[in-house]
Parts: structure tokens; C-alpha cells; sequence
């Protein structure tokens, strides 16, 4: 046994290959499972209805230090064909230049990151204006704290 | 014993105990890194949708998109690669359930030959090579195989006297037991691969630099403000306009007129250019990418060449030298042959080991313990 050990010792990090093993079927998977728990919201902004998803987790630091969460906006079909894209921000937008975080992506699913104050009181707004090809713009509200993720703070 | 000779001895230990310990990992990434080098032909050879007809004029870009989309319901173009004259041209789309196909197109005959999805061949390899498959941990494993490596070639150089001679007069012997024919081939293929080693361990180091900037929330893209069009040059209309593929390559050509096309990105949000990216063949290593506004064709930025961050050179850079993809097939066969040399150096390294090392080190152990009791 003792010898078995002093030999076959430094072959035991071959086992580093049975790693990947338990990803295999996540990853061939037809949607890529997601590796940390979401929070799902369905939200309507005028005629649309958009899915709004986020990892469990508290935000993020960016290189400066600001508190930055990352959100998924998804579409239905033909959504695309008459949005011209959708903002988010914290807060009620004052006017049309600070709509907040573009989100940037494909025709059914976005992405933006979301600056977040340094300091939340809890009462924080989550605003997602969604604006038309004919210029229109339809905002959805979501109290931030449901979709901050985390703990909530 | 004298010191010089124990020094050496002790380079050499060092040499040997640096990689032993993980052999195995070591030999599974130098090998799956190997095949990676060819993933993308290797696809080509076991999928005959990605392969191109030939020759002949190639038909009109938005032709290839109009089959591509009427071949997926629902499906949104989000980009358009070409790969090659002897691959098919690949339309990604977007599909409702938030995933992507890729519509393989003969861009000669404008017939779709396959539609593949979820993970490839090329993805999974890259994937098992580069952190296998669990991110971010297997990266850093991974990327950390770097400081082994290239302990194991400053440490190799310095055990294996006038190494330089096996530049000229390589010597394997097959005749003289195993012991000896693996040794021979390992300090033959050590010498023939140390740019190899340099190369690859301190690119894979470069891997743990950027996971280290990015777990740091350093920004590693091209440093400059985002290109956006601006809502005053939006039209106002009830649905999205259609783009001409057509017209915005031609844009990019007129911007950059030498440049090997590679990608052309769709955005489906409006304040997102279209990003049209090759290389213009003075730095094959740097490619072009013109941004152009997908409606009024305008070209809006043309970044290429070294007007980049220095971070974002280096990853462009690096990551190219990592994995031989900067000059077609023949670089890539001189990667995938080195990446097996290797592969041969790691297993033969370990064959000396258990025929050798172990003997040697229990002697040094047993010479310093006897000089110790000689010296008190």
C-alpha cells in the first residue's frame, strides 16, 4: 500500500481531468444553464413585455470603485422590429439624454450594466424606458430592491 | 562532491520537481491545446455543411443573410463571418429562446447547407483547453501552468550543458534501453522547442494578467468611448429599416480598401453601429474594425493597427501567438507540432522521472545529510 502511494503519487493529478466531467451536460446543453440563481420579473412598458433578469448576487465593483449590477432584458418575438433600443437607470429620468444604460445585444435578449448609487435607502426605483422607432417612449418601474439581488443592499 | 556539481545537481532537481507533481495536468492541457489549434478545420472535416463549393463569383451578402433568415423562423442576423475561400460563409442568428444558430451559407450557390447549434467542436475544445469547462477557477489553474513551464525551460537550460548542439547534431537513441531514448528525446525536443515554451508560457502567463485586471473590474477592451449614433440621425418610422449588408461593406472597403474581411457585426438596437472587422494585411497580428452607421452607410470609426490601449494591443497580440490563428494553416501546423513536441516533452519528462529522479533526489538528500554531519 505504502508503495503503491510512493509510486503512484504524482499521477494522482490525472484526476484534474475528471474536473470538467459534472460541466459535461450543462454545457452541451441546449441553453446554457445558468451557473448562480436568478431573479426573474416580467414587466410591461406600454404595449411591451419584456423579461428582466439578474443574478442573485450583490452588484459588482467597477475599476473606479462605483457599484455596477448587471441586467438581462429579454423580447419577444417582433419586439425588436419596432424598439429602438431600451435604457435603465435608478431614479425617474429628468429628460431624454439620461434615459440611464443602454442595453446592447441581439433581437431577443440584452444586456446593461446599471450604475447604482453608493448608498441605497431601500425605496430606490428600478426605471426601464423602452423607446420606439417613432420616437415614443414607454417606461415600466420596478422597486429595486425585488431585482438588486443578494441581500438586497 | 564538489559545490558546483551539487549546485548543478540541485538545478537539475529543481528542474525535474517543478512539473513532476502535475504531470498529467500539464499533459492534458499541452494535448487538448494541441488539437485546439485545429479545432475549426477539424470541424470542417466531420461537418460537409461548412465546407464552400468553390470557385466562382460569390453572390450578394444580403442574398446569403435573406436564405440564412428564411431558413430559421424568428431568427435575427446578428453577424456574418467568412473563414476562408474553403469555408462556408456563417450567419449567426438570434433566436427567440435568448440562444444562437449558426446557418452555414455557400456564398457561391446562396444555399444554406446546415444549421448548427449550442456548443461546437471548436467552443468545447477551447473551453476544456482554456478552463476546463468551470470558469473562473479552471482558468486561473490553468493560466498558473505558465510559472512551471517556464521555471522548467530557464531550469532545463541551465542543467542541460552546450544544449545548443543539439541544434545541429541531434542524437536519439533507440537502441540503448528506454531510460536513454526517452532522455535523448527530451533534451533534443526541449532544445527544438524553446521559443516554443517561451512562447507558450509566457503568453499563458499574459492569461492570468487579464483574469487577475478582469476579477479587478479593469476595463480590458479598447479604452475608448463607445461609438454611438446619434437619436437626432435615427429616422422616425413605425418599424425598424432594413440595412443593405452590401452598402455597409462597401463603406468599410472604401475606409481600409486591402483589408481580408472577417466578421461583420449586426447590432439590433439602434444607437449600436455596425462593426465590420479584417485585417488589412500590413499587421496580420491587428485587426481593422470600422464602425458604420448600418442606415446612412457613413463610416463613423476606424480603429486598427496600434491605435489601441496598450492592454488591449497586448491581449489582440498575445492571445494570437497563443494560439497560432494570424497566419492560416501553415502557422497553425507549426503550432499544432510544437504543441505536441510538447505534449512528448511533459510525458517523456515524467518517463525520465520515475526511472531517475526518485534515486537522485534520495543521493543529494543523503550527500547533504553526510556533509552536515562532516561540517559540525
Amino acid at each position: 500500500m505504502r508503495n503503491l502511494w510512493l509510486r503512484g503519487k504524482f499521477h494522482l493529478s490525472a484526476l484534474v481531468i475528471l474536473v470538467p466531467l459534472p460541466f459535461l451536460p450543462a454545457y452541451f446543453a441546449d441553453k446554457p444553464l445558468p451557473h448562480v440563481a436568478e431573479i426573474h420579473r416580467q414587466v410591461v412598458a406600454g404595449p411591451f413585455s419584456l423579461g428582466l433578469v439578474t443574478e442573485d448576487q450583490p452588484p459588482d465593483r467597477g475599476a473606479w470603485g462605483e457599484r455596477i449590477k448587471e441586467y438581462t432584458v429579454t423580447f419577444r418575438p417582433g419586439d425588436m422590429d419596432t424598439i429602438r433600443g431600451v435604457f435603465l437607470r435608478v431614479g425617474k429620468p429628468r429628460s431624454l439624454r439620461t434615459l440611464g444604460a443602454l442595453a446592447e445585444g441581439g433581437a431577443y435578449e440584452q444586456h446593461a450594466d446599471v450604475m447604482l448609487p453608493d448608498e441605497l435607502s431601500g425605496s430606490e426605483d428600478l426605471w426601464l424606458t423602452v423607446e420606439t422607432w417613432n420616437g415614443t417612449l414607454h417606461q415600466a418601474v420596478v422597486p429595486l430592491r425585488e431585482i438588486l439581488g443578494g441581500s438586497g443592499k | 562532491m564538489s559545490d558546483a556539481k551539487s549546485r548543478t545537481r540541485l538545478w537539475f532537481l529543481w528542474h525535474s520537481w517543478l512539473a513532476m507533481p502535475i504531470w498529467a495536468f500539464l499533459f492534458f492541457v499541452c494535448l487538448t491545446g494541441s488539437i485546439a489549434v485545429f479545432s475549426h478545420e477539424i470541424m470542417w472535416l466531420f461537418n460537409p455543411a461548412m465546407r464552400a463549393s468553390g470557385d466562382g463569383p460569390a453572390m450578394p451578402v444580403k442574398a446569403l443573410v435573406a436564405a440564412a433568415e428564411a431558413a430559421v423562423p424568428d431568427g435575427r442576423v446578428s453577424s456574418v463571418s467568412w473563414g476562408g475561400s474553403h469555408i462556408a460563409v456563417e450567419i449567426r442568428m438570434d433566436v427567440p429562446d435568448g440562444t444562437s444558430v449558426s446557418a452555414w451559407v455557400d456564398p457561391v450557390r446562396g444555399v444554406v447547407q446546415g444549421i448548427s447549434s449550442g456548443a461546437s467542436f471548436q467552443r468545447f475544445f477551447r473551453a476544456l483547453h482554456g478552463w476546463l469547462l468551470i470558469y473562473p477557477i479552471g482558468w486561473y489553474a490553468v493560466s498558473l501552468l505558465g510559472i512551471p513551464l517556464l521555471g522548467a525551460l530557464i531550469t532545463g537550460l541551465v542543467v542541460y550543458k552546450r544544449f545548443w548542439r543539439s541544434f545541429y547534431r541531434p542524437r536519439i537513441r533507440f537502441s540503448q534501453g528506454a531510460r536513454v531514448m526517452w532522455g535523448d528525446l527530451h533534451r533534443v525536443g526541449g532544445t527544438w522547442s524553446i521559443w516554443f515554451l517561451a512562447l507558450m508560457s509566457v503568453t499563458g502567463l499574459w492569461f492570468l494578467v487579464t483574469v487577475v485586471l478582469w476579477d479587478l473590474g479593469m476595463p480590458l477592451g479598447g479604452g475608448k468611448p463607445p461609438v454611438l449614433v446619434a437619436r437626432a440621425d435615427l429616422p422616425v418610422v413605425e418599424t425598424a429599416p432594413r440595412s443593405d449588408l452590401d452598402a455597409i461593406l462597401a463603406a468599410a472597403f472604401a475606409a481600409v480598401p486591402d483589408m481580408r474581411l472577417r466578421r461583420v457585426i449586426l447590432p439590433a438596437v439602434a444607437f449600436v453601429p455596425a462593426e465590420v472587422s479584417g485585417s488589412s494585411g500590413q499587421a496580420p497580428l491587428l485587426p481593422d474594425t470600422i464602425q458604420v452607421n448600418p442606415l446612412t452607410y457613413q463610416v463613423m470609426d476606424v480603429s486598427g493597427g496600434f491605435d489601441r490601449s496598450p492592454v488591449h494591443l497586448t491581449s489582440i497580440v498575445m492571445r494570437a501567438l497563443h494560439t497560432g490563428d494570424f497566419g492560416g494553416l501553415p502557422v497553425k501546423l507549426v503550432w499544432f507540432a510544437f504543441g505536441l513536441l510538447l505534449t512528448l516533452l511533459v510525458f517523456s519528462g515524467m518517463m525520465i522521472w520515475t526511472k531517475r529522479t526518485l534515486r537522485a533526489t534520495a543521493e543529494w538528500r543523503r550527500t547533504r545529510a553526510a556533509k552536515e554531519t562532516s561540517h559540525a
